[in-house]
Formats: structure tokens, C-alpha cells, sequence
């Protein structure tokens, strides 16, 4: 699903990834771990052409992201959800306007819209708040709303760059409970996150990076560094 | 597009323009103003250019045959003039009908000149239009001639008054043209940095837009429409100022007509001016938001 190969991003003379490689298979789920500045937020913007690589392959889906032209990169951005940390929605529209619009932009009918909005909805828990405006929602709520609005689609793959960043620990299992239930449905979820209790919860393939450099990838990983923590003098 | 989308878009369009009417009123207000200004000086000009283009008087060029040109020479010279390609008619004014026409102004005006005067001392008279007022000179200088033509014993073109008004018409041109490029150029302006801080009001929606896959032309549509509309909204309104103020320039010239003595002529109707000015507000809009959206898409 997503392939890295030799993958550099520079800026002057500071580099925000250096040589990554990975490879992350269809229907994995993925923690991107590291402290701020690593990388996961430009390696994540690299993965919908948010931004391209200095150097270096990189694939999505089967496509070489750094070779689309400007005008695939709509119909490219279809085959994926993104989740930000701060949610990302219209404060003007209601929850079922928020998701409706992913379907509206894409081309989809009225008919398409009214059957697949309620049904994701139910999914994330909130088919009761369909007309409710962001602002009457809780955080947790409104990463809900964003989860099912990139998911309305049915992309195969869901990027969430710090989803539980602005929630409590509570609400941040919530969320990430959600997602492990998208990635049992099939999809390909690789979540960039610094929230240690997560990571440790829930113990997926962890990839993490340090300066730019990709420095473990660690099937059923926990944040830390085994290695690491059991050097650390106690 | 499918048309459920198009929908859609004029619904976001009509939507946006409401939420943000402080901004569409501003954009609107300031189209307006310079289209109606634009839309005046537009309106002046053709009024003079209809004035001046009705003095036929002053766009003829009288040639006069000497005493003894026979009728069928007088033919054959009329024949000749009205093959130059400068020459839009000619038109034979036989002795006869000059003398019958001296004679009737002459008992009009009490002159009694006719009476001192025994037979009929006047030559045939050729009287001749130019397709292009600026080339009246140089049909009168071909015309004097005497190589060309030595039948004709003197021409008559006197537009001192028509050179006084195409030297103004022109200098009503060069401004008038400066002037409505200056307000294009501010319209076009104005209306560029209305959309650009909309676009700057939006771009978190258009992030999001761009993140869901939506086509390029999905986003710029809605602010296309709102551009248009503002433009479009903004023209009628100039064009209905100008039609109000048609009245008192219409005035104006009238006054300045009977100054000059000039042949009247009626305003006809300016409800062109309405139309006008509504076409080049909607097309200044969508232009406008094109390139303003275009830029900032491409800086997104």
C-alpha cells in the first residue's frame, strides 16, 4: 500500500527526512512515533502529496506520488482518508453537512449522499448529533466527525497525522478503538502520534523516527525503545 | 459535472455571498462606483461622437463649376468624384435650383438682392460627402487641381468647426480611453483583493476541500459565481446611475449644441448603457476571480 524508498526531504540546509525506506502492506495498522520534529508530519504530507520528496521514490496505492500531475492529485487524494489533529471541519456546517461534503466534492447524488452519510455515522457513534454545528460537539466528537468524513468514501487507506493530540487519554483510546475497528474492516490506517499511552495500549507495528531518520521499525512495539528503556538507570 | 454538483456549487455560491455580505457589499459598492463613472465617460463620448457625426453641413465639400461648364460636362465631372475612393456621394446642384433656392432666401430675408441682379449669374454646384471626416481636406486639395479637373473654378470646404470638434472628439477619446482603462485596471483590482481576502477567509475550507480530492474547478466555481455576480451586480447598478444621469448629460450637450449652432440629435435610448455596463461588470468578475483564485491556488 505505501512504499518509501530512499526518501529525503531537505530545507536549506536542515534535512526533515533522511534515506527512508519502508514499506507498509494493504490492511496494516502503523504507529508513527517520535518526538516533535522527527519527521511524521512531513512523511504523512508526503503520502497525499501534501509535499514531495528532495530524493527518493515514493508510492502510494500503486502510484508514484512525486511523478502525478497537478490535476491527478484530486482523484488521487480520493483513494485516502486524512485525519488532522485539529479535526479539520467546516464550522458553518452540520456534522451530516461535514461528511455529506466529502461525497458532494467527489461528484456523488443526493441519493448516494442520504444513504451512505447516516451509515458512517452510526459507525463513529453519532448518528443522534446529525445537525449539530462542531462547536456544540465535544473533541472527541469532532475527531469522530473527521473520521467519518474521510472514511465516507471508503478509501483504503486512512492517514492520521496526531488524531488524539488535542483529547484526553480517555477520549484518545476512543479514538484510537475506532480506528483499530476501521483497520478490522480492511483498511490500511497508519496514525503519526506522540501519545505514549496508545502506542503502549494497543502494541501495532511501530515505526519510529529521530531527526528525520527512520531508527526502529518494531512489529507489536511499544513507544519507547525496549532497548532503550531497559538501559535507562532506574 | 454532474448536474446534482452544479447545484451544489450555486448553492455554496448564493450560501457564501450571504454569510459574507459585509465583504459582497463592499465589493459590489466599489463596482459600481468606478463602472458608473467608467459607464459616464463612456456615455459623454457617444453623445459627442452622435453630434458631431450629424453635422452634415460641416462634413461636405462645395464645388463650384465655372459659369460656361456645360450640364453635360457638370455630369461628367460628378461621375468622376464620385469614383474617388474617399467620396461617399455627390450630388448636382444645377444653377436653376441655386438660383430658385437664392431667390427664395433671398424674399425670406428681405435682402431684395435678386433685384439688382439681371439672369442667372450662378454656376452648377457639386455638392460632395466624404465616407471619413479626416479625409475631407484631401479630397478638397484633389478637387482644386486644375490638371484633374479644370472645369471646377473654386471648392468650399470649410470645417473649421468640424476640425475644432474632431480635435475635441479625439482628445474625448485618448482621456476617455485612459480614463476607462484606469478604471478597469482599479475595478479589476478592487475586485481581485476582495476575493483575495475571501480567499484568505476560506482557506481553511478550500484545505479541506483539497484534502478530500475535490477537482481544482469544483473549488474555483462558487468563487467564479460570487466574482461574476459581484461584477454583474455592481454593472447594473453603475448602468442604472448612468441612466439617471443620462438625463443631465443629454442636458449638457444640448446646450452646447445651440452654442454652436449644431443640428440636434436625439439621445435615442440608453438602455444600451445598462446592458453595456452589466456585460463588463460580469466579465470583469469572472476574469478577476479567475486569476486571483488561480494565484492562490497555486501558492495553496
Amino acid at each position: 500500500m505505501i512504499d518509501l524508498q530512499h526518501v529525503s526531504v531537505a530545507y536549506e540546509d536542515t534535512y526533515a527526512l533522511r534515506d527512508v525506506s519502508l514499506s507498509i502492506e494493504k490492511g496494516e495498522f502503523v504507529f508513527l512515533v517520535g518526538a516533535s520534529g522527527a519527521g511524521k508530519s512531513t512523511l504523512i504530507r508526503l503520502l497525499y502529496h501534501g509535499q514531495l520528496p528532495t530524493s527518493g521514490k515514493v508510492i502510494v496505492a500503486g502510484q508514484r506520488v512525486n511523478e502525478l500531475r497537478s490535476h491527478d492529485v484530486p482523484y488521487f487524494r480520493r483513494k485516502m482518508g486524512i485525519v488532522f489533529q485539529d479535526f479539520g471541519l467546516l464550522p458553518d456546517k452540520t456534522v451530516f453537512e461535514n461528511v455529506a461534503f466529502a461525497l458532494r466534492v467527489i461528484g456523488a447524488s443526493r441519493r448516494d449522499i442520504r444513504r451512505q452519510a447516516p451509515l458512517i455515522l452510526e459507525m463513529v457513534g453519532l448518528d443522534g448529533r446529525c445537525d449539530a454545528l462542531p462547536a456544540q460537539l465535544s473533541g472527541g466528537e469532532q475527531q469522530r466527525v473527521a473520521i467519518a468524513r474521510a472514511l465516507v468514501n471508503n478509501p483504503p487507506l486512512l492517514l492520521a497525522d496526531e488524531p488524539t493530540g488535542n483529547l484526553d487519554p480517555e477520549t484518545s483510546k476512543g479514538i484510537i478503538d475506532l480506528l483499530h475497528h476501521i483497520n478490522l474492516r480492511g483498511t490500511t490506517v497508519l496514525v503519526a502520534t506522540h501519545d505514549q499511552i496508545v502506542v503502549d495500549c494497543f502494541r501495532r507495528r511501530v515505526i519510529e523516527l529521530d531527526k528525520g531518520h527512520l531508527v526502529r521499525d518494531e512489529e507489536g512495539g511499544a513507544y519507547f525503545n525496549a532497548v532503550i528503556q531497559s538501559s535507562v538507570p532506574v | 459535472m454532474p448536474l446534482s454538483s452544479l447545484a451544489f456549487l450555486f448553492e455554496e455560491a448564493a450560501k457564501n455571498i450571504r454569510r459574507h455580505s459585509l465583504m459582497s457589499f463592499a465589493a459590489l459598492g466599489t463596482v459600481a462606483m468606478s463602472l458608473a463613472v467608467f459607464g459616464g465617460a463612456l456615455y459623454g463620448i457617444y453623445r459627442v461622437n452622435q453630434v458631431v457625426s450629424a453635422q452634415p453641413s460641416q462634413l461636405e465639400i462645395l464645388a463650384f463649376m465655372h459659369v460656361k461648364t456645360r450640364r453635360s460636362e457638370a455630369l461628367a465631372v460628378m461621375q468622376r468624384i464620385q469614383k474617388l475612393p474617399s467620396v461617399k456621394s455627390v450630388n448636382l446642384v444645377t444653377k436653376e435650383q441655386a438660383w430658385a433656392h437664392f431667390m427664395a432666401e433671398d424674399r425670406l430675408n428681405k435682402t431684395n438682392l435678386t433685384t439688382a441682379v439681371t439672369g442667372n449669374p450662378l454656376p452648377d454646384r457639386l455638392d460632395i460627402r466624404v465616407k471619413n471626416p479626416h479625409e475631407l481636406g484631401a479630397v478638397a486639395d484633389q478637387l482644386r487641381n486644375q490638371t484633374l479637373f479644370p472645369q471646377i473654378k473654386s471648392v468650399l470646404d470649410d470645417h473649421r468647426l468640424l476640425k475644432i470638434l474632431l480635435a475635441g472628439v479625439g482628445l474625448l477619446r485618448v482621456v476617455g480611453g485612459l480614463l476607462a482603462f484606469l478604471l478597469f485596471c482599479a475595478t479589476t483590482f478592487i475586485i481581485h483583493n476582495t476575493l483575495r481576502l475571501t480567499l484568505v477567509a476560506r482557506r481553511r475550507e478550500i484545505r479541506i476541500m483539497q484534502l478530500v480530492g475535490a477537482t481544482s474547478w469544483f473549488i474555483r466555481l462558487p468563487l467564479v459565481l460570487e466574482g461574476t455576480f459581484h461584477g454583474l451586480a455592481g454593472g447594473i447598478i453603475a448602468g442604472v446611475i448612468v441612466l439617471i444621469a443620462a438625463n443631465s448629460i443629454s442636458n449638457l450637450m444640448s446646450q452646447f449644441q445651440s452654442k454652436l449652432s449644431l443640428v440636434s440629435v436625439s439621445a435615442g435610448n440608453p438602455i444600451f448603457i445598462v446592458l453595456l455596463l452589466a456585460v463588463a461588470g460580469a466579465l470583469i468578475g469572472m476574469g478577476a476571480s479567475l486569476f486571483s483564485i488561480r494565484r492562490f491556488l497555486a501558492r495553496a
